[in-house]
């Protein structure tokens, strides 16, 4: 791994960000969309770590592990309305869920 | 860009061992398709050969209940990765760090005593 | 902690919070296990907790104790603590509220107070950063509470759908600020707040003008800046209404606190960002202020209205931009810092009256929401509308009340700081918004009840302690606006 110049790293959680963005873009399921969200925090976090690498500081490390309790937070959270929006409606089409427009 | 780590690292050799995995696989495949002798019964195109027959489809929507244990999984699982960096500094910070870890655990379970009075746990 | 002060002198600094945290949690775990059922103690005892919390930090205020805490991350400087104050102010409005929404809505869970501490307890964080990390974290504890909370009703179907939206949006938002901070990382090796000061002008790389960019998206999404605003009318509307008074003013307060913080930090670089803020604040403004006009529903024309009330804000914003054009920009940025804090107060306590007058009115046995239902009102309840009219003026900006002084310190500063555009653009708008406030005036003052008014159930101590406190405040902050200089002048 030693070789690989740190452009690489920030190009390819760039990749990895807009795919999470176009997903939440174009996704219908909240837990699918839940996903690329969860797809553009972990590009994050690869960027936090290059870039932590490359400056030879730890705080790129120490952050990833704030945003990784961060999103598990946001995991218990978001599964918690998304269970609690099944119970109610028994769909969790984001479709479905339209009632107040704008 | 500094001077790192040169580039001493050769891709080339990914790239070999990409197509040799290929080969190799696809190549001992067609082998198998060749020399085995092909006598399919109904008996042994079933997904089981013994225990229960499935039932419908395995890409159907599981409940969402099981989230809900998902998610009471996923903060204990996290706090894992908390208690890994901390073990190894544990040594060099000392008193202050069981203190600060116990806060931290404490939290945690008194999240879970909630659940559990709340009968979260409980499969409706 | 090697090298600084004490764990020990940390910790004292950042007290109110540990107030609050430990206030939270005894009330999280008394409720399931030792006081259960018990209905009223939870909103009293957080009221206990937040009435400790906002002594410590007022007294630490006086003091002027303020000092950077746990290794630079934290600045509890004169800016962290009014805003600290402001918040707690906020909660204690918002817990009287929901104590009587809440009953009479039959909502009463214990999960509630918790929540909404710890939710102050994020905005806090989010105002005394000095990292953008903490920031982060700040912002995410501030939202989870505001997620679980938008969705508390759970028979209401509204309530869910306005939960999931508010949190797929935020977290969206959220991962763009993250994003945002990882590149201005990268691009200055740093992020502390006063360390980016002063690195950045030598750090101009598209790295960080992407960065910055995506840190206005996130924040902008927060502050309910057009065109990040879509979330803010359905959640407005769907969430029960002690939530959303308490999102309205302590969301957008930790919102700007951030921002100003972090664009006081890059006004070494403003020629990269300012175009941008102006843009938004005129969009803000501009259609915050159209699209309220043709709403029928109380809670989203109030929530257009705080999308109006952002893009006031974001002049204040801009204005910081100058900060650093000699003496008569650095005079503006003061006045921009200052007033804007002086309209957060301002901005929460109209707004939390607002929605205090429909909880208030909430216990005749229906929610009221649309403006049809406040037909003639003060035939009825006189008192109550009277209230309602003076919330709706300040809100308007109209003089004698502490809507039109925080408008004002804005307007001025802009002036002052060369934003002509901008001051103009929002003197406009605040005649058109003039418009949809008063037609709530019209409606309660001048036209008759379609039906006789369901005679009240029962005196409900916290809506009409909280409107009376909200409207006191209104009135005597707008006639001696000189009280509350005292505190948001120690802002510089």
């Amino acid at each position: 791994m030693l070789g690989v110049p740190t452009e690489y790293f920030l190009v390819l959680s760039g990749i990895l960000f807009t795919i999470g963005v176009i997903g939440v873009l174009i996704k219908r399921n909240p837990i699918v969309i839940f996903m690329c969200i969860e797809l553009m925090l972990n590009a994050v976090n690869l960027t936090f770590i290059a870039l932590g690498r490359h400056f030879v500081h730890v705080n790129g490390q120490m952050y990833v592990i704030f945003v990784m309790a961060v999103a598990a937070a946001e995991v218990a959270i978001g599964l918690g309305i998304i269970v609690a929006l099944f119970r109610s409606k028994e769909t969790i089409n984001i479709d479905e869920v339209n009632l107040m427009k704008y | 860009m500094p001077a790192d780590q040169s580039s001493d690292f050769s891709y080339l050799a990914v790239v070999v061992f990409t197509f040799v995995g290929i080969a190799f696989i696809a190549f001992n495949l067609l082998l198998a398709r060749l020399l085995s002798p092909s006598a399919p019964t109904p008996e042994k195109l079933t997904t089981y050969e013994c225990g229960v027959q499935p039932i419908g489809d395995a890409w159907r929507q599981f409940n969402p209940r099981y989230y809900l244990f998902a998610l009471l999984f996923v903060v204990f699982d996290v706090e894992a990765v908390f208690l890994y960096p901390w073990a190894v500094a544990f040594r060099q910070v000392g008193a202050f760090a069981v203190a600060e870890m116990l806060i931290f655990v404490g939290l945690l379970i008194a999240g879970l005593i909630f659940a559990w009075r709340r009968e979260a746990l409980q499969w409706e | 902690m090697p090298g600084s002060p004490t764990i020990w002198d940390d910790l004292t600094l950042i007290l109110p919070l540990i107030v609050l945290w430990i206030t939270s949690f005894v009330l999280l775990l008394g409720d399931v296990v030792v006081w259960k059922k018990n209905r009223d103690l939870n909103p009293i005892l957080a009221i206990v907790g937040t009435l400790i919390a906002l002594g410590i930090a007022v007294y630490q205020t006086i003091s002027l104790t303020g000092d950077k805490a746990f290794a630079r991350s934290l600045n509890m400087d004169a800016l962290a603590q009014v805003s600290m104050i402001a918040l707690l102010v906020t909660g204690l409005l918002a817990i009287l509220l929901a104590w009587t929404y809440l009953k009479n809505r039959g909502l009463e869970r214990g999960e509630y107070y918790p929540l909404m501490l710890l939710s102050v307890s994020g905005a806090a964080l989010m105002g005394a950063a000095n990292d953008l990390i903490v920031l982060f974290i700040g912002l995410e504890i501030l939202s989870f509470a505001l997620y679980v909370m938008a969705g508390f009703s759970r028979s209401d179907i509204r309530s869910e759908e306005a939960s999931i939206k508010y949190f797929l949006l935020g977290a969206f938002a959220s991962a763009f600020l993250l994003y945002g901070i990882a590149l201005v990382y990268g691009a200055t090796q740093t992020t502390q707040l006063s360390e980016l000061a002063s690195r950045v002008h030598s750090a101009q790389t598209p790295m960080l003008v992407a960065g910055i960019g995506l840190l206005i998206v996130g924040l902008g999404f927060k502050a309910a800046v057009i065109p990040f605003h879509q979330w803010t009318p359905d959640v407005y509307e769907g969430a029960p209404t002690s939530v959303t008074a308490y999102m309205a003013g302590a969301a957008k307060i930790a919102a700007f606190v951030a921002m100003l913080r972090v664009f006081d930090s890059l006004a070494p670089v403003s020629s990269v960002w300012l175009g941008a803020i102006q843009a938004l604040a005129v969009l803000t403004m501009v259609f915050g202020n159209l699209l309220a006009i043709a709403q029928t529903n109380v809670k989203r024309m109030l929530a257009y209205s705080s999308i109006a009330h952002a893009g006031y804000l974001m002049v204040a914003i801009a204005t910081l931009a100058h900060r650093l054009d000699g003496p008569r920009g650095a005079q503006a940025g003061e006045l921009a810092m200052t007033g804007s804090l002086f309209y957060l107060f301002a901005y929460t306590f109209m707004t939390l009256g607002a929605f205090g007058v429909l909880i208030y009115l909430s216990n005749r046995g229906k929610d009221y929401q649309q403006i049809e239902d406040l037909r003639g009102l003060v035939r009825h309840d006189p008192r109550t509308a009277y209230a309602m009219l003076f919330f709706m003026l300040s809100l308007g900006g109209i003089p004698p009340t502490m809507g039109f002084m925080g408008k004002w310190q804005i307007f001025y500063a802009a002036l002052s700081g060369g934003e002509i555009m901008l001051a103009i653009v929002m003197a406009l708008t605040s005649v058109m918004a003039a418009f949809y406030y008063l037609k709530i005036v019209y409606v309660m003052c001048f036209e008759e009840p379609r039906e006789a008014a369901p005679a009240p159930a029962q005196f409900s101590f916290g809506a009409s302690l909280s409107v009376l406190l909200s409207a006191a405040a209104t009135i005597l902050f707008g006639i001696m606006p000189g009280l509350l200089y005292t505190l948001t002048g120690l802002v510089r």
